[in-house]
């Protein structure tokens, strides 16, 4: 069944339909959170965010655009208000030991290989808008005008989160000299 | 005088072909959700969905069917415990009913007279 199939159904009231959709871009959507976030739990916590206000939201979407870009312009804005209030949380308990011990593996360790882990380490380093403008341009492999419909920033300011984005991570994985 | 490259207002995007393959393989490699999760996420939704106001393509609030069907049972209870006709009003007058002779006296307040 095609997403504008899936989408009508669930207008109409069919909540199996967008349990369709939801399990179709579940992983795709997972993906980003995991890298964007650096955290599984909070991953997930963020997608049940996003895929209620889609749901909730669904009456308003309108066809002309990509149900993909569409979902994952939600998914990118819950991935800032998640990051905001994580930045706030830092803040108010950076020098809780307890916390700080309790805290989720990153995910680097996920990953058993090494320059995969390194990478995903680096990735974690950057500054969230260019972590965001990294992995639309280059993982998800969306065009610039593509990536402004769905952050609201203008493609100049994209393109030069992204090239600060690929210095910096070629920096953080230059082995260190002497 | 010759010409100067004007300096580049939009920068190019860093293409580094090694990093960006990388970064390829690193997002390929990244372990799927667990078994279950999604179906899970989409249940909780619905269930979370049932508890929020749902809008129309316009953007309208609608209103669910169950709180018509609820405020419908309201009235129809209220209906069948107190009739449809209710108390009987009660009406009150001032006025002295017709034919009906003044009694009393009428006492003049003398000038001056404080209240």
């Amino acid at each position: 069944m095609t997403d504008a199939e899936l989408i009508a159904r669930t207008r109409a009231g069919d909540s199996d339909a967008f349990g369709a959709l939801v399990t179709r871009y579940y992983p795709v959507c997972w993906r980003f959170a995991v890298h964007m976030l650096g955290d599984r739990t909070d991953a997930e916590d963020v997608l049940q965010e996003a895929f209620l206000r889609a749901y909730l939201a669904i009456g308003r979407y309108d066809e002309r655009d990509q149900f993909r870009g569409w979902l994952f312009r939600i998914v990118t804005n819950q991935c800032r208000n998640a990051l905001t209030s994580r930045g706030r949380r830092v803040r108010r308990f950076i020098n809780d030991e307890d916390a700080i011990g309790q805290a989720p593996a990153p995910l680097s360790e996920l990953f058993g290989d090494v320059d995969h882990a390194a990478l995903s380490h680096a990735l974690s380093q950057l500054d969230a808008t260019q972590r965001e403008a990294v992995l639309l341009k280059y993982a998800e492999g969306l065009e610039y005008t593509e990536m402004t419909a769905l952050t609201g920033a203008g493609e100049s300011a994209l393109k030069m989160r992204v090239k600060r984005g690929i210095d910096r991570l070629r920096s953080l994985l230059e082995p260190p000299r002497g | 005088m010759a010409d100067r490259d004007p300096l580049p207002l939009v920068p190019t995007e860093g293409d580094d072909p090694a990093l960006v393959a990388r970064l390829t393989a690193l997002y390929a490699a990244t372990p799927l959700p667990p078994e279950g999760q999604a179906e899970q996420c989409a249940r909780a939704v619905l269930a979370r969905a049932m508890h929020q106001p749902v809008r129309a393509a316009d953007g309208v609030p609608r209103i669910r069917w169950w709180w018509g069907a609820a405020a419908a049972a309201i009235l129809v209870i209220g209906v069948g415990v107190r009739g449809i006709s209710g108390r009987q009003p009660t009406v009150t007058t001032d006025a002295a009913p017709a034919g009906a002779a003044l009694t009393g006296t009428v006492t003049p307040t003398p000038a001056g007279a404080a209240f």
